[in-house]
């Protein structure tokens, strides 16, 4: 059935190919898995306050617990030095984690994405504009900034540093969609647009547009992963949104309170799921890029 | 005296879909010092044909079946080692568009001297040196161009170098694959007259292979026609151009444009016509949903070789 | 010149033009290197007529095709199209000349943008001129994919460029060409990417688009036997330089350049086989 309705859908029949592909590639398919398995953690994240309100991860404490307990039959993972849940906040860092990362990776694609666009369209001056702009906020060490900025205003909200990221992570992307664009521009069928009489704004967004979108969406998986390390290194740092649970504030949580070697427990599940979230979307981008790789699809066509 | 006796030589691609037969059952046999050529459509097989007899296919290419009778010894036989002896000594080639395969950044005829002296260790290199002049000579470029890069030749210059590359080990069969493409017509011609006039001096036999069948004409002695994977026409520059049998072969012909009109040939043609819109069995005739002359009976046997002439024959059941 | 009793109205008219490219400076090459494409062509074209343009590759005949498309600038000479200039046509005047003029590509598969079904890619052409309500819309690509030979058009509607055949490709970009029903058309080595047999029913298409819609032809090409099989009058260009023009019949019978003597001689002969002139 999904074969008949690929006939009909161009796009549908594109994925399928494309996911086919994608499936055969180990790489790929083992960080599939991984993803699924974070995404199931963060899905499972609104459980365990429902089941009781001590489970809750931030306000959610332990009566008979004061300081740091490590893993028994109440808390699977143990709790941290005030009695909160610690599988409870992992979970709920999860979920934070696909948060920062997705939104972050999504808003810099569409900043990236339109400003590159309109870099490699409209060429000459205000191509060198955006484009010396771009490398400006490249060699921009966003880190440090970022930590500037929120030593300026204090703490500073998870939606304001999703948009920080955001901001210092599209000039990669505009270049390579700058680069796709001037390579599409002089493809014929944009000739043919202009002869039919079409707008600038009708080429960029109607012809050129979906033949960027699939580079775009592979760039989405780097931006994730870098999006969810800065996040992590800022709430390392003491820089995150204090009222809200990442795995990087769990880090600091370790820290601060000086069980860095004494709670293994604690230290390790966090530090574990970071690494494992970034290699997941790490290894989904290799993967992709492979199905997406002009050379490798060029052999697809010999068929 | 026969120089290549090819016998029912299949070949495969493996592909993601499966295995598809490129080249099926195709026998064919070159006498010494001749010149056949390959016509077909882009993707009928006659590259794979080429790349199979020199044992050169890609990767995922297979030689199902068949012999490849070269001076009486079998090439799918021998090892690799005894192979790479045959090509370039014995059987050189000119790829298509190989005038892009020179390193840019070395002196065009050091490469040609480079590859005289791997194939003969002994020659010095004033004699290997020599020896490029002389090939030099013979494909009209002149000597003080032996030292120039890749980029200072142009299009033609790059080609001809090529042939010369060619002929370096003085082959007996050359193998050239659409030698000409991406050349203006002026050029075009002058490779295709360069080709002619080495192989009647040197009694090189050469295979051409091209989609374009005035070329192959004006080059060789017999024409071998393909449609998808299998041959369908084998016979003599003239009997395929004034008799053609094959319906296949009838429309190359009526659909190439010459400088004064399209040929006019004698056309026996079957009246009966039946458009069948499905392929009922693989074994019928390829060419049978855009054949003017199929019949009914075409649908239900496979085709059969038709001999014309003792040099002409065809691959269709409604040749008479 | 002309004897024949033919409409001798001007739809084309190219004059003197220009047109220089600059090459990168790099490194090594102080000042930028200036390749002239078109040194100072001049040419009429008819309406009605089929003109050929032959020449080699690099001999400035596409050039000279995107330049009458006005998709690119050129220095110096003018264009005028309908004796209306078309070097500073702008907005709205530039908007009715692009519905005058339409292309068929050379590449039909690189000139289709991948994502757009058939259907969408001719109708584009309607939906920016603001031609028809949806129904006579719907009509009108109905009408061209079955002028340009891809019958029943409804079964092609929603194929992508990938799911058809060469042929049909090109078809397809004739169709498009069609849609707007223009009084000019260039064709660009329109059968340069395909095999043999299907290039010869193209041609065949094209006259008889040629014949009944009555549009005047740009015809561009490298093959002076299918100039011959199509045009009225040619032109023969070399290295940016129109060398000779006439009557087709008269330049190949009666050459007077030597590049086209050159060419002439460069086809392939068949003096073993008979030919005919194609009906």
């Amino acid at each position: 059935m999904l074969k008949a309705l690929a006939r009909k859908s161009h796009t549908l029949e594109r994925f399928l190919e494309g996911w086919s592909l994608f499936y055969e590639n180990t790489v790929g398919r083992i960080g599939l898995f991984l993803l699924l398995f974070f995404a199931l953690m963060a899905v499972c994240s609104y459980i365990p306050p429902l089941i009781d309100p001590m489970y809750h991860p931030m306000t959610g404490v332990d009566p008979e617990v004061f300081r740091s307990t490590p893993p028994s039959p109440t808390h699977w993972l143990g709790t941290d030095n005030i009695g909160r849940d610690l599988l409870s906040q992992l979970l709920t860092g999860a979920r934070i984690a696909f948060l920062v990362g997705i939104t972050a990776a999504f808003m810099s694609i569409v900043f990236g994405t339109l400003i590159g666009m309109i870099a490699g369209y409209a060429g000459k001056v205000l191509d060198s504009l955006l484009m010396r702009f771009a490398d400006m906020i490249m060699v921009m060490p966003s880190l440090l900034v970022v930590l500037l900025l929120s030593s300026l205003f204090g703490q500073l909200n998870i939606w304001i540093i999703v948009l920080l990221i955001s901001l210092f992570r599209w000039p990669g992307i505009a270049r390579v969609i700058r680069a796709q664009t001037l390579s599409l521009k002089q493809r014929p069928f944009i000739d043919m647009a202009r002869v039919a009489g079409a707008s600038h704004l009708r080429i960029v967004f109607r012809h050129i547009l979906p033949n960027v979108l699939p580079m775009a969406l592979l760039y989405m998986t780097f931006r994730v992963t870098s999006a969810i390390i800065v996040e992590a290194a800022l709430a390392f740092l003491g820089f995150g949104d204090p009222n809200t649970v990442s795995w990087g504030m769990m880090l600091q949580w370790v820290w601060k309170t000086g069980h860095m070697f004494q709670a293994p427990y604690w230290l390790l599940p966090p530090g574990i799921c970071i690494s494992l979230i970034t290699l997941s979307f790490y290894m989904m981008g290799r993967a992709m890029e492979e199905v997406l790789d002009p050379r490798l699809r060029k052999e697809e066509q010999r068929i | 005296m026969t120089l290549l006796e090819v016998e029912n030589l299949s070949i495969a691609y493996q592909t993601r879909g499966g295995v598809s037969l490129a080249v099926d059952a195709a026998s064919f046999s070159l006498e010494k010092g001749k010149s056949l050529g390959i016509v077909g459509e882009s993707g009928c097989g006659k590259t794979t044909i080429g790349m199979g007899l020199l044992r050169l296919l890609p990767e995922n290419g297979i030689i199902q079946d068949g012999k490849v009778l070269f001076e009486g010894q079998d090439l799918l036989q021998i090892s690799e080692d005894e192979m790479r002896t045959i090509r370039w000594k014995k059987i050189s080639m000119i790829f298509q568009a190989a005038m892009n395969a020179w390193n840019p950044v070395q002196r065009v005829g050091e490469q040609i001297v480079e590859a005289i002296r791997i194939h003969y260790p002994d020659y010095s290199r004033d004699r290997a040196v020599k020896e490029v002049e002389d090939l030099y000579q013979l494909v009209d470029i002149p000597r003080n161009r032996l030292f120039n890069y890749p980029h200072e030749y142009s299009g033609g210059m790059k080609q001809r170098a090529i042939i010369a590359m060619a002929l370096t080990c003085h082959p007996d069969l050359i193998i050239a694959d659409e030698p000409t493409t991406a050349l203006d017509v002026i050029v075009q011609d002058q490779i295709i007259q360069k080709i002619k006039e080495i192989q009647k001096e040197l009694s090189i036999a050469v295979i051409f292979i091209s989609h374009d069948i005035g070329m192959v004409a004006e080059v060789c002695h017999d024409i071998m026609v393909m449609y998808k994977g299998k041959i369908v026409e084998v016979g003599k520059r003239e009997e395929v151009f004034v008799t053609p049998m094959h319906p296949y072969t009838k429309s190359l012909l009526s659909s190439y444009l010459t400088l004064d009109g399209v040929f006019d040939f004698e056309d026996k043609a079957n009246e009966t016509v039946c458009q069948p819109d499905t392929i009922i069995d693989s074994h019928i005739c390829g060419y049978i949903q855009h054949c003017q002359e199929a019949d009914s009976s075409c649908l239900r046997e496979a085709p059969r070789w038709q001999e014309i002439t003792p040099t002409h024959k065809a691959l269709c059941r409604l040749c008479k | 010149m002309e004897t024949k009793s033919r409409p001798t109205e001007t739809i084309l008219n190219v004059d003197q033009v220009h047109k220089t490219y600059q090459d990168v400076r790099s490194l090594f090459r102080k000042s930028a290197l200036t390749i002239t494409a078109l040194n100072r062509v001049s040419l009429e074209i008819k309406r009605g007529e089929v003109f050929g343009l032959v020449g080699a590759s690099g001999s400035g005949k596409t050039t000279l095709a995107r330049l009458v498309l006005k998709l690119e600038e050129f220095e110096a000479g003018s264009i005028r199209f309908n004796e209306t200039e078309i070097r500073n046509l702008k907005g709205k005047d530039l908007k009715a000349f692009r519905r005058k003029v339409q292309l068929i590509p050379q590449d039909p598969y690189q000139s289709l943008n991948p994502y757009l079904s058939i259907h969408d890619t001719l109708l584009e052409p309607l939906s920016i001129h603001k031609i028809g309500s949806r129904d006579t819309r719907t009509k009108i690509i109905s009408q061209s994919l079955e002028a340009a030979g891809l019958n029943p058009a409804e079964d092609f509607f929603t194929r992508y460029p990938h799911q058809l055949s060469g042929g049909q490709r090109q078809r397809a970009a004739i169709a498009r060409a069609l849609v707007l029903k223009p009084e000019f058309m260039i064709a660009d080595e329109p059968t340069s990417m395909l095999d043999a047999s299907i290039s010869f029913n193209i041609f065949r298409l094209l006259i008889k688009i040629q014949k009944s819609q009555k549009v005047t032809f740009l015809f561009i090409t490298h093959d002076l036997a299918a100039a011959r099989f199509f045009c009225d009058r040619i032109a023969v260009i070399y290295q940016g330089d129109i060398v000779e023009s006439g009557t087709t019949e008269k330049v190949i019978q009666d050459p007077k350049s030597e590049y086209t003597r050159a060419l002439i001689r460069a086809q392939p002969k068949f003096s073993f086989a008979k030919t005919t002139r194609p009906t």
